[in-house]
């Protein structure tokens, strides 16, 4: 046993400085960083491993990007370790999903710590950025193999006995759409792994290299511990979810969960073959995600490391959407199949959690609003600079129905709680556009006794803008998310442009909503390209809603209520989802009708058979 | 009321219960049961099938995208729904 060799104050203490270390990392990127992305969303990952590479910390920030960021330093050592070999002050880029990125957009740089010659550790920091040089701008959405979705990085050296490579640096900020604010993200990187290495180093000085290499084993060893011992609490049994992906055409997922011996195997054997679009994932995305929801789902409460993992087995046949082989497309991997394999591992947990008692029991969920809208904009500004827009507002999904309550209205990046949405001032300052609304979507919500949270709209147009266009690839057109036990859907994701519009002079008055803009209406199919505005045409980007849970004729009437005034609901989807009937004049509720509609619902229901 | 020891619990509605010896799926709105709990419970409630878009709003037309619904036979609970893709339209 190594927990002996390290007492439990020192051990206690050593953790907690290690993950604030990660959080200083992150934070040194925020505050040098350019892109709303890193800035404002905080689409961030940073690990910490031991010389092992055995994940210590796990992403502190956005958790996504746990064990991909893991993954890359593995495969760092795989390709650069013996040649060249890896040396005090190097750093390393990497974005390639085959070595283990989320995505080509999530580029990561690596960096090994040294303690004098000796190697201590590894730092990685990854993040999304708002360009790689696709051919459309941020995605292409019709890709059907890698080499039209931008520049695919190996591990290369950028920073080389910590001197910047300027050849690497120029030759990515060559490759990619805003070089101006790129450039400050990718310095930022390598400023948090500088940070990183800092700190930590004054660890090893405080408390000596022996110290932290015994703390390093105890709280893998104790995680796995607690982590095999809390699978040992679980039903053993099989367990299977089924869901699907809509992406040109509508593709199936399917997850196995065997809980056995205080281990868990998801398998995903059944699942459609990969298709010629951006939405497969490689196996290393799909082990990532089933990562994460098991840190959120079964051990919220247990520190996220190597020893978490070690009981927790990923299955997934090569060639298929959830474990797909170059050259096939992959830059939509991080929204697409990964939100996915989220959602499967959710659904078949729940199944697990419902019957394991609380507090497990509290973390059944319906599921979080399914799709996204990964619309950006770019073009030439009044005065003919170029710029590049991604607010993320594409990922205002609504939360899922809990067992025992509401669903959240608009989350963020896959259900990450870490993560927000850049502000609309932000965006009206720094790009030529003007924000006609970005608020809750009514009705968006999965109706429940439980109901799901609202997912987001935005509506804009261009402002002054000489060139201004649209790409506007988006997942969820067909598929909601699903509702859990008798709770039903939430709405899918929408975008819709209107051209030609009055909306300069409604301006003049009022702001306008969308639904009142004369002009051509085009609602756009979900792998469009490329859209020029101008601007009197307005564009719209409806996010999908959380699913409800249980059976919404169990709603409490009075919440119903409260919906409906608070906009939330519509009175007709009170009546029509709920047997909640509403007078419009006062917004009270009409108890006898309610009564009569609810009976007659059920005798609807049992009607049916 | 006869008591029923709750032996699992299959979702908010559905325990599988014993009664005289026997384990069944029973619902935990009006007691009624199911099914043996050696059976797939969803072959044995209400099953309702409706084109997706027709039940819930802002969900976009697909003829083959369905919302499979399940009601217990006793009290009209709805005990699950699931989205599920058809090969053709019905």
């Amino acid at each position: 046993m190594t927990t002996s060799r390290i007492d439990p104050v020192t051990l206690e203490v050593l953790q907690n400085k290690l993950r604030q270390i990660t959080y200083e990392g992150g934070v040194t990127m925020q505050r040098t960083a350019a892109s709303p992305v890193i800035v404002e969303a905080k689409d961030i990952g940073f690990n910490i491993t031991d010389e092992k590479t055995r994940t210590i910390i796990y992403s502190a920030w956005n958790p996504r990007h746990g064990t991909t960021t893991t993954l890359l330093i593995r495969s760092v050592i795989r390709k650069l370790g013996e040649d060249p070999g890896i040396f005090p002050g190097d750093q390393i880029i990497v974005n390639n999903p085959y070595d283990g990125a989320l995505h080509q957009p999530d580029v990561c740089v690596v960096s090994p710590i040294h303690y004098g010659n000796e190697l201590i550790g590894w730092s990685g920091c990854a993040t999304h950025h708002l360009d790689i040089g696709a051919a459309a701008a941020g995605h292409f959405p019709q890709a059907t193999d890698w080499f039209s979705e931008g520049l695919k990085i190996p591990p290369v050296k950028i920073v080389e006995g910590g001197k910047l490579r300027r050849d690497i640096f120029d030759l990515f900020l060559l490759n990619v759409r805003v070089p101006t604010y790129q450039a400050l993200d990718l310095t930022a990187q390598i400023a948090a792994n500088n940070t990183a290495k800092t700190k930590l180093l004054q660890l090893v000085e405080r408390y000596g290299l022996k110290t932290l290499r015994a703390c390093y084993d105890a709280v893998i060893e104790f995680t796995e511990e607690k982590v095999r011992s809390r699978i040992s609490s679980l039903t053993e049994g099989s367990y299977r979810f089924t869901n699907y992906i809509d992406y040109n055409g509508i593709h199936p997922l399917t997850c196995a969960l065997t809980i056995k011996g205080g281990e868990m195997t998801f398998d995903f054997t059944g699942s459609a073959a990969q298709v010629p679009t951006m939405i497969n994932c490689t196996f290393g995305v799909t082990m990532a995600l089933v990562h994460n929801m098991i840190f959120c789902m079964l051990f919220p409460d247990i520190e996220a490391n190597e020893g978490a993992l070690q009981p927790i087995k990923v299955i997934a046949p090569e060639g298929t959407i959830i474990n797909c082989k170059p050259p096939i497309a992959c830059s939509g991997a991080s929204t697409g199949a990964a939100w996915r394999v989220q959602d499967l591992v959710m659904g078949v947990l729940n199944e697990v959690l419902i019957n394991a008692g609380f507090p497990e029991k509290g973390r059944v969920s319906a599921a979080w609003g399914e799709g996204i809208a990964l619309t950006t904009f770019h073009g030439k500004d009044r005065n003919g600079r170029t710029f590049f827009m991604n607010q993320m507002f594409g990922t205002m999904q609504g939360g899922g129905a809990r067992i025992n309550k509401d669903g959240e209205h608009v989350t963020n990046i896959a259900a990450s709680t870490t993560s927000s949405i850049p502000d609309v001032e932000t965006s009206e300052q720094r790009y030529p556009t003007l924000i006609l609304k970005r608020g809750l979507r009514e009705d968006s919500e999965g109706p429940g006794k439980y109901r799901g949270g609202l997912a987001g709209e935005v509506s804009l147009k261009p402002h002054k803008a000489q060139e201004f266009e649209a790409t506007t690839p988006y997942l969820g057109k067909y598929i909601p998310a699903w509702g859990a036990c008798g709770g039903y859907p939430g709405s899918g994701t929408e975008v819709i442009i209107k051209k030609n519009t009055d909306v300069n002079e409604q301006l003049r008055s009022r702001v306008p909503g969308f639904e009142e803009l004369g002009g051509t209406a085009v609602s756009l199919a979900e792998d469009e390209l490329t859209q020029k505005l101008g601007n009197d045409d307005v564009i719209y980007v409806g996010m999908p809603g959380g699913g409800g849970y249980g059976d919404p004729l169990e709603r409490d009437p009075q919440a119903v209520v409260r919906d409906v005034a608070e906009g939330i609901v519509s009175i007709a989807k009170a009546r029509n989802a709920y047997g909640v009937v509403v007078r419009p004049e006062t917004l009270e509720m009409a108890q006898d009708e309610t009564t009569k509609l609810r009976q007659q619902m059920r005798k609807e229901r049992l009607a049916s058979r | 009321m006869t008591t029923q020891p709750k032996l699992r619990q299959l979702n908010e509605y559905l325990i599988v219960a014993r009664k005289r010896g026997k384990e069944s799926v029973t619902c935990t709105v009006c007691r009624k049961e199911i099914c043996p709990s050696a059976a797939d419970w969803r072959l044995h409630a209400i099953q309702r099938k409706r084109v997706l878009s027709t039940v819930v709003p802002l969900v976009a037309e697909h003829p083959r995208v369905y919302l499979h619904e399940y009601i217990c036979p006793g009290c009209g609970t709805m005990l699950d729904t699931q989205i599920v893709l058809h090969e053709k339209p019905e």
